[in-house]
């Protein structure tokens, strides 16, 4: 291992021309920026990412941030400069985030591996900033509800107000308060979240899974979720401190591959952050920060007494030296971190990590910026080490061009948890009678990544930004389970396979301008490509779930100051799912006892999709009240971004937001 | 007849965005926004519809509408009130009112800006209450009462008939998302009641 390292390093700084980084800090790449004050739904976290994503229930997400496609690492969250965890069993649930989407002022993403704000991230970050405190004391509440249309008419036949192919988004319901005198404040956020995904083929399977025809019980398959945040801290010129608590409850139901269908749950979390950033000149100071998180799932009462039966519960410590001024940034840590796993089958499994981290960037003339970034991780036998380092030339005031290099060596408890716990002895899979093979000892995912990128400055308004990615996976280890066809619950679980030792290679094409014509008009197009170039069978059809091409655009226009509209519109190609394809062209039907009764043919193969949204925000009272109404899906075509995934029409959300 | 729907949905919306794009190019045509609010009293009828229309017989309606001038156009919130008779299903008939928002622009015709042509676009919700509950196949129960997002497109004729009075006659085509057809047009006429905001209500509604 120490050889590797050695090796690893003689790479980094002596062929800086292949393995430097990816994405310059002192030359916003056009993926690294977005800003938006009309986050509606969770989508729209990762809408100007170029991230592919999946839903069920159009709430909770799997997400591809492109390095380890929909199975692997989902990205990382950094709220205000802590990080947080909204995902469970590799799903994400941004609707527990710690404050409401409303008080999101500003997203940027990156991608890779990297460290942000002393935190390392392996597989991209969501870099979430809420609004500012203000002197004195501030409340706001908003209420926010949202429909997906197509009720079936006159006469509906609604015994629970659950009719056929309505999902109702809400109410959600929030309210909070800041208090800031000199360089002391708090703030609190609680929220209220429910949701009923009655999409008839959803309905028909979750209403099977909660109902108890015996005791003629057949409950409406709602969600629901409230979560509160506590935090205090003083903020000076050299010194931030803060403590942050933040807890969540959900009833949910929680998509499980390898049973191809959802398990309902009651989701649990609890964080305490303790963090501090102290400058002791300048451009020289230290950051340090102490979390404890605790993740769990309850028993949601179901006919078949599923259950995951799953604990986690994290100590971190992170502590770095930090160095800023104009011409160069480095940040030099280490995290510490013990992680101890209580499921069926694992009684107080500890396991410990050290990870030791360097970042630099330096500019080295006005037209030079060199940087890398270094992780190397300390568990048990093994060192797995993440490199990457970038050079970025600025040519003319027009056009700078960049290379980047990256190797990421990921433990299985990173890139294949699920598998690593089952290897472990959790025995979920077996309480599911679900067949497994699933070997004991898992090999570390291996990744290698260069990276060309050209951004040509057309004009003071117009920027476009060019990137070629070519990603090696020496190493990866692939999950796949078939779904059968059952017509009750819409599908039954086949035999669960880890296959490890795959390869191949992909490359990923993106362009994206930026056309800023003036402080009310705003306009972005972003087009990515993605192709396999080859690898394996399990590796080829792995990534068929990625569509091909993806074509964004956004128009954001503020006419007036109390204004704001915003127009996305997003073209995708289809995707192939592989482990569906026993459903492929089977029947599905509504739930037995709604009105009117429906069938439905189920495809393994996504159609390509047009989707349009338009969102209009107006201000009252001198921006003390605002109402946001957002028309999704305009030509109201049927979108579906999985098979077993609700079909999507025309819809609309609506949020009424009061700030004093 | 679905088919037909989304296509409809799809040219309706697909105006709506060729609306708000040249919207665009016009916006520095600013005006006194919120300077001035009006109140109207309508009356109402359905003038066409698809198959709703074969199962319920619609009759004259009333409303109201608050205007105000925006810095481009001018916006609304008002509700419509329409009854439908049954003409099969014992006890369907039901009470119907449109609740919505919206924005419309006014194009002088006249020099004298007393004729105006008026075309707009309206958001809401229609909500429906039956007069009875109907039973599905003896066994299960429906709703009496029932709510789906509603839009419409309008072009009105405006005349100003004084400083503090106008009157105008409209027509709409207005599509309620249910999963059936439910489509219809409706003919509206109305006095409008023309008030100065207050400094207080106008720095509200900024």
């Amino acid at each position: 291992m120490i050889l590797k390292v050695l090796y690893m390093s003689l790479i980094l700084f002596a062929k800086p021309s292949v393995d430097r980084h990816s994405e310059p800090k002192f030359h916003s790449s056009a993926q690294d920026s977005i800003q938006t004050e009309m986050i509606v739904r969770t989508e729209d976290l990762f809408w100007d990412s170029g991230w592919t994503y999946f839903s069920l229930d159009r709430i909770s997400y799997k997400v591809n941030t492109g390095d380890f496609g929909y199975y692997g690492p989902q990205p990382d969250y950094l709220l205000d400069g802590i990080p947080v965890d909204p995902t469970y069993f590799g799903m994400n649930f941004p609707q527990v985030l710690p404050v409401p989407l409303n008080q999101i002022t500003e997203i940027n993403t990156m991608n890779g591996m990297g460290i942000a704000a002393g935190v390392p991230y392996h597989s991209g970050l969501l870099k979430l900033q809420s609004n500012d405190i203000k002197d004195g004391l501030s409340i706001y509440s908003s209420t926010q509800l949202g429909h997906n249309s197509q009720e079936p008419g006159p006469w509906i036949f609604d015994p629970e107000n659950v009719s056929p192919n309505i999902d109702r988004f809400g109410h959600w319901l929030d309210g909070g308060f800041s208090l800031k005198f000199g360089p002391w404040y708090s703030k609190g956020h609680i929220q209220r979240l429910s949701f009923l995904n009655s999409n008839p083929f959803v309905q028909l399977r979750i209403r099977n899974l909660i109902g108890f025809p015996e005791e003629s019980e057949w409950p409406d398959g709602r969600s629901s979720a409230l979560l509160g945040l506590l935090e205090t801290g003083i903020k000076t010129d050299r010194l931030h401190f803060r403590v942050q608590g933040i807890q969540s409850e959900s009833e949910d139901f929680l998509f499980f591959q390898p049973l191809g269908r959802e398990i309902p749950t009651d989701l649990m979390s609890e964080q305490l952050s303790a963090t501090g950033k102290f400058s002791f000149t300048e451009n020289f100071g230290l950051r340090a920060m102490a979390q404890y998180r605790e993740k769990g799932t309850g028993y949601r009462r179901n006919r078949f007494g599923e259950e995951f039966d799953w604990e986690k519960v994290e100590q971190i410590g992170r502590v770095s030296l930090f160095l800023e001024t104009n011409s160069f940034e480095i940040d030099l840590g280490s995290e510490y971190k013990i992680v101890e796993l209580e499921a069926s089958g694992i009684e107080d499994d500890e396991q410990k990590y050290v990870d030791l981290f360097f970042d630099q960037t330096i500019q080295i003339s006005p037209w030079l910026t060199f940087g890398s970034t270094s992780v190397l991780t300390f568990h048990d036998d093994d060192m797995p080490l993440q490199l990457r380092g970038f050079f970025n030339f600025e040519f003319t005031d027009y056009w700078s061009t960049g290379f980047a290099g990256s190797y990421t060596e990921l433990l299985p408890e990173i890139a294949n948890p699920f598998d690593e716990w089952v290897a472990n002895g959790y025995y979920l899979l077996d309480q599911l009678n679900i067949n497994n093979f699933v070997p004991i000892d898992i090999s570390s995912t291996e990744l290698s990544k260069i990276s060309n990128q050209h951004q040509f400055k057309f004009s003071e308004k117009i920027k476009t930004t060019i990137k070629a990615t070519y990603y090696d996976h020496k190493q990866f280890n692939i999950p796949y389970q078939d779904a059968y066809h059952y017509i009750e619950l819409s599908t039954l679980p086949g035999g669960y396979f880890l296959f490890p030792g795959n390869s191949g290679q992909r490359l990923r094409l993106s362009l994206k301008s930026e056309l800023d014509w003036s402080e009310r008009l705003y306009q972005s197009f972003g087009f990515y490509r993605t192709k396999t170039l080859k690898g394996t069978p399990a590796y080829e059809r792995y990534w068929k779930t990625i569509p091909e091409y993806i074509i964004r655009h956004t128009t954001l226009f503020h006419p007036y100051p109390d204004l704001e509209m915003r127009l996305n519109v997003e073209y995708q190609t289809k995707t192939v799912w592989e482990e569906y394809r026993r459903l492929d062209g089977e029947l599905n039907r509504s739930f037995n006892v709604q009105f009117p009764f429906q069938l439905y043919r189920f495809r393994n193969t996504i159609s390509p999709g047009v989707n349009m949204d338009l969102t209009f925000a107006k201000w009252f009272w001198e921006q003390r009240l605002r109402v946001v109404f957002m028309l999704n899906n305009l030509l109201n075509r049927d979108l579906q971004s999985h098979p077993i995934g609700s079909v999507d029409g025309f819809g609309y959300m609506v949020r009424f937001e009061v700030r004093l | 007849m679905m088919v037909f729907m989304r296509q409809d949905m799809r040219k309706i919306f697909l105006t709506i965005i060729i609306l708000f794009i040249s919207g665009w190019i016009h916006f520095i045509h600013s005006q006194d926004a919120f300077s001035e609010l009006k109140f109207t009293l309508t009356g109402n009828a359905v003038l066409g519809g698809n198959t709703v229309q074969k199962s319920w017989s619609p009759t004259g309606g009333f409303g109201f509408e608050l205007t105000t001038p925006y810095y481009f156009g001018n916006f609304e919130i008002g509700a419509r009130y329409t009854r439908y008779n049954e003409l099969q299903f014992d006890d369907s008939g039901f009470n119907s009112t449109y609740i919505f928002a919206g924005w419309n622009y006014t194009h002088y015709v006249s020099g004298e800006k007393d004729l105006s042509i008026v075309p707009g676009i309206r958001f809401g919700s229609r909500y429906m209450i039956f007069d009875e509950q109907a039973t599905y196949r003896d066994e299960y129960q429906f709703s009496r009462f029932e709510s789906e997002f509603s839009y419409e497109v309008l072009f009105r004729i405006q005349y100003r008939i004084n400083e503090r009075l106008e009157f105008y006659s409209s027509a709409a085509i207005n599509q309620t998302r249910f999963k059936i057809p439910y489509a219809e047009w409706m003919g509206t006429a109305g006095f409008t009641f023309i008030f100065n905001t207050s400094d207080g209500m106008e720095n509200f509604l900024k």
